[in-house]
């Protein structure tokens, strides 16, 4: 006999399987770019199982068919190389489950759930793309959820020209509040958080550098972070970006001095003063996700303004927490600065017991023909000048104990580290104070955005040492290819040493006239960063803050969640989607009590019916049951009974009775 | 003797000296006539058919008049004929076993479909037409048809649209046991039948009628025949679902049955207890499968509580 069943628990007509996998490629696709592909396979071996459903075999997978789907599904993600904790492997499942659910998705009930699941990963996919470009995909998958959350649901045959309208028209109902939240919906930090790590490889500086281990440089045209002057930009010469400072040297490698263990009991340091009369640049930042917690400026920095952002005291600034997510922070330099007192400089003069002693010795003296400390640093860069010391990305590894030493007489090929840590390491020999400065020189300057943009391969390292009571910049790569500082990286490298020119920048340079839609698509982010990733809530908090005062965020968050709660809440009621539990009126309150002690009453059943069956099962009720059975029955069916004071009191001794 | 509830006691209690132990059926057949219905009886030879037709025609004070349908008989043998009268020189009207107050059409699925039919439009219209000449029937005027199960053999199963026009189909059954026993040894049965007393007359039984349209039906149980109603249509089981010919015959028969019990309104109750009989006959299921079974689940599954 066929079974009555719910419209939910209908099959649905093939057209809207149709819809549901179409939307479904819609929502996986993109994942394929940051997922295994493994992924992508399965959705193809799902495209299988639905030709066969339109085919007119409409049965569920069977059990064993669908463990073994995930069984083969988790085997090759894993072979993919996913570990077992992390972001990545947490969406991939996410996804495959997602996938996976068209194996048994016929019901409409099966539907809605792929629609709303299909939302929650609009959410996800944020987390990897958050650029205009990913908003826009994720606009289009919203759209086409809501598309298939209309074909599951909707009574009548469904037509993509409606379905699409409506999805739109939704969509734009929704623009007010998006904009209020976007406007006032306070931002957290997260209340948990997934490792990330294999996707979020930390980019940017490292606090430790080991030239002599590095044989080729990676050359990424990533940007790094970005740049807005508030007035002109200091000269291209003076785009050293710093960053990190390498302070501890063992021989081979050089080290921050504050790691990143224990970043919370990191000791504050200050900033130089600028000096009275010296150029001032005021700018702001907007650096990349890096995962780390550098801060890069202008040398030298002045101030900084940043959310979470503190100084420590070897002239580094940090920001509490890793950078996950992009960074805006404001930052003034100063052409000439006074440093505060150093007190840690014999930190910044000891070397290892042993190693590099034919450096050392060469060192020591050089030292004693130059006569002064000062010329003892030129003489260092006038013999890098002269020598046929050569500058390349592709280095040789100098991998023993002396690697300085076997660099600098006899290899004498290098990159900035090389010939950054080699001066810094005779400077110490010397007695110098000195220490490596991590960061970036150059950048491009884009027209159209008034932005600078630092990219990844314009990485540099140069030396600092304290000389007359200062930290001062020096940078022997400036003598061993002057190209360097002058020009941009991307002309330095093609005039002097194509072949270093990473793919990605020759790429952009040949396409000519391609260079202007560059800028402009460099400039569309910056502007997406500074506007909407960084939108500062500042001046949208600024005037509720005016009237109530400092505003705890998470206070602003549960008052916004109430007020989107209510708000929402509303809608559903006056929209007729939600009818709040109304107390019911009598006599079926009454009904209620009974069911409640007895049992509830059958569909089919009337209420004397129900009472009958009671009183059957508890035959010492029985008088009392169809005497409220009785009651029930005319309360509720004649027209002409009303409940006043003495039926209702009537009617509460009646079910009281029933409920001894 | 307006007090229908009485009335209805001693119907029962006087039919059940012929038909015995078949209350439930007797008085559904009563709130059939009170709603000016007619009656489908279905059922095995000799269980007792014509006995209940002509036990109510005598309780009832009606005339009573019977056609036993065969496969030769012809809509002039059950409406009349025009006969011409030498005497008058002129046709004159004849009028058939039709023209009574309770006809018992027994046996009505072994006539062809024309003879059928002939019935069938005066249960409808009241009428008959005879040579293009309409002659009104007497009121009140009721059919109880009988019929064997199809499957028997040598029958014209009635269409579905024909037994739409049936208010109720009732079916009887055999007796109990204590029944037959009494059949058995002659102190009930049909020998009887001389011995009842009209519980009413003529005129009674329809100011009777007239009161079935003054019975109340609150909002609650208008809810749930309609949603007894829709779920015969709409929920999948049925392949024919209940017209709205039997929508409303499904609440003419309720509030009869509110009557009967002695009420001025209507409970699930009352619904329930008439819905296989006037539903039965008017839907049917996917397969071929007994419609009582179908009937008890809509009745089991629709919630005779709105939600």
């Amino acid at each position: 006999m066929t079974q009555y069943v719910p419209i939910m628990h209908r099959v649905m007509p093939l057209p809207v399987l149709w819809v549901l996998l179409l939307v479904q490629g819609v929502m996986v696709v993109p994942f394929l770019f940051y997922l295994p592909l493994w992924l992508g396979v399965v959705f193809v071996l799902v495209l299988v199982w639905r030709w066969r459903v339109t085919h007119g075999d409409m049965r569920k997978a069977p059990r064993s068919l669908i463990i073994l789907a995930i069984l083969v599904g988790i085997g090759g993600l894993l072979l993919s190389g996913l570990r077992a904790y992390n972001l990545d492997s947490a969406v991939a499942l996410c996804v495959l489950g997602y996938l996976l659910k068209s194996l048994e998705v016929m019901r409409r009930r099966d539907g809605i759930f792929q629609a709303y699941l299909g939302y929650f990963l609009t959410g996800i996919f944020l987390l990897y793309n958050y650029t205009p470009v990913g908003a826009l995909v994720a606009i289009v998958m919203v759209l086409a959820n809501t598309l298939a959350l209309h074909a599951v649901t909707a009574d009548q045959t469904f037509r993509w020209k409606r379905g699409t309208k409506l999805s739109l028209a939704l969509m734009v109902a929704a623009v007010p509040i998006m904009v209020a939240g976007f406007l006032f919906f306070p931002r957290l930090p997260p209340l948990w958080s997934i490792p990330n790590d294999e996707r979020g490889a930390q980019t940017g500086m490292s606090d430790e550098v080991d030239p002599g281990s590095v044989a080729s440089l990676a050359q990424s045209t990533e940007p790094a972070f970005r740049v807005q002057f508030e007035g002109d930009p200091p000269p291209r010469q003076q785009w050293y970006w710093r960053g990190t400072t390498l302070g501890d040297f063992d021989g081979r490698v050089w080290r921050a001095r504050f790691r990143d263990r224990n970043r919370f009991q990191w000791p504050r340091g200050q900033l130089p003063l600028a000096q009275p009369g010296a150029e001032r640049f005021d700018y702001s930042v907007v650096l990349e996700a890096t995962q780390q917690h550098w801060l890069y400026f202008l040398d030298w920095p002045t101030q900084v303004r940043g959310q979470d952002a503190y100084v420590l005291p070897d002239g580094r600034a940090a920001r509490r927490n890793s950078l996950s997510q992009t960074y805006r922070y404001e930052a003034q330099s100063a052409e000439a600065v006074n440093w505060p007192n150093e007190t840690a400089l014999q930190w910044y003069q000891r070397l290892p017991e042993q190693g590099n002693e034919a450096l050392r010795q060469w060192g020591l003296e050089l030292r004693q023909t130059a006569g002064s400390d000062v010329a003892y640093i030129d003489a260092i860069l006038n013999h890098i000048r002269t020598e046929p010391f050569r500058y390349t990305l592709q280095p040789p590894l100098y991998p023993s104990a002396d690697s300085l030493s076997d660099f600098w007489f006899d290899g004498r090929l290098g990159f900035c580290s090389h010939y950054a840590s080699a001066v810094a390491y005779l400077a110490r020999v010397a007695g110098i104070p000195s220490r490596l400065v991590g960061g970036y020189l150059g950048g491009t300057y884009n027209q159209s955005g008034d932005f600078i943009q630092v990219r990844q391969m314009e990485a540099h390292a140069w030396v600092e040492l304290w000389l007359n009571g200062q930290w001062q910049r020096v940078d022997p790569t400036a003598a061993v290819a002057p190209g360097r500082i002058d020009l941009n990286l991307d002309d330095w490298l093609s005039e002097d040493n194509p072949s270093d020119l990473p793919f990605g920048a020759r790429f952009g340079r040949n396409l000519g006239p391609f260079n202007d839609l560059r800028f402009w698509w460099d400039s569309v982010q910056y502007q997406w960063q500074v506007s909407i990733l960084n939108y500062q809530q500042s001046n949208a908090l600024g005037l509720l803050e005016a009237r109530f005062g400092r505003i705890n965020p998470w206070h602003a968050a549960a008052a916004m969640a109430v007020f989107l709660g209510v708000l929402g809440l509303l809608m559903a009621w006056f929209t007729g989607l939600l009818q709040l539990p109304r107390r019911q009126p009598e006599p079926w309150a009454s009904l209620r009590r009974v069911e409640r002690q007895y049992g509830d009453r059958h569909a089919g059943e009337t209420v004397s019916d129900f009472m009958a069956r009671l009183a059957y099962e508890h035959p010492a009720q029985r008088e009392a049951l169809a005497r409220l059975a009785q009651l029930i029955d005319t309360l509720a069916y004649d027209p002409q009974a009303t409940l006043d004071a003495s039926r209702r009191r009537d009617l509460k001794q009646r079910v009281e009775a029933c409920l001894k | 003797m307006t007090d229908i509830a009485t009335v209805t006691q001693q119907l029962l209690a006087q039919a059940g000296k012929v038909v015995s132990g078949k209350d439930e059926v007797v008085r559904l057949a009563w709130v059939a006539i009170l709603s000016d219905g007619h009656v489908l009886l279905e059922d095995l030879p000799g269980v007792g058919k014509t006995s209940l037709a002509q036990t109510l025609g005598r309780l009832l004070s009606l005339d009573y008049q019977r056609v036993q349908f065969t496969s030769d008989l012809l809509p002039a043998d059950v409406v009349g004929a025009q006969v011409y009268r030498r005497d008058e020189e002129a046709f004159q009207f004849h009028p058939g076993p039709v023209f009574t107050q309770l006809l018992l059409a027994d046996e009505l699925n072994r006539a062809t479909p024309k003879a059928q039919s002939a019935l069938l439009e005066a249960m409808e219209e009241g009428q008959v037409s005879s040579d293009g000449v309409t002659h009104a029937l007497p009121v009140p005027f009721h059919v109880i048809a009988t019929q064997n199960p199809q499957s028997q053999a040598g029958t014209y199963p009635l269409p579905e649209s024909q037994l739409d026009r049936f208010f109720m189909r009732l079916s009887l059954g055999y007796p109990d046991l204590e029944s037959e026993k009494g059949l058995l040894s002659g102190t009930r049965g049909r020998s009887l039948l001389a011995e009842l007393k009209p519980v009413l007359t003529t005129d009674q039984l329809q100011v009777l009628k007239a009161e079935v349209e003054t019975v109340k039906v609150s909002d609650a149980v208008l809810s749930y025949v309609m949603r007894l109603v829709h779920s015969s249509r709409e929920s999948g089981l049925c392949r024919l679902g209940l017209s709205p010919r039997g929508a409303l015959a499904l609440m003419t028969a309720a509030r009869a049955m509110a009557l009967v019990e002695g009420r001025r309104y209507v409970m699930p109750d009352d619904v329930q207890r008439v819905f296989p009989a006037v539903a039965g006959h008017r839907i049917q299921g996917q397969r071929e499968h007994d419609t009582a079974v179908l009937v008890q689940q809509l009745l089991d599954e629709v919630d005779v509580i709105a939600a």
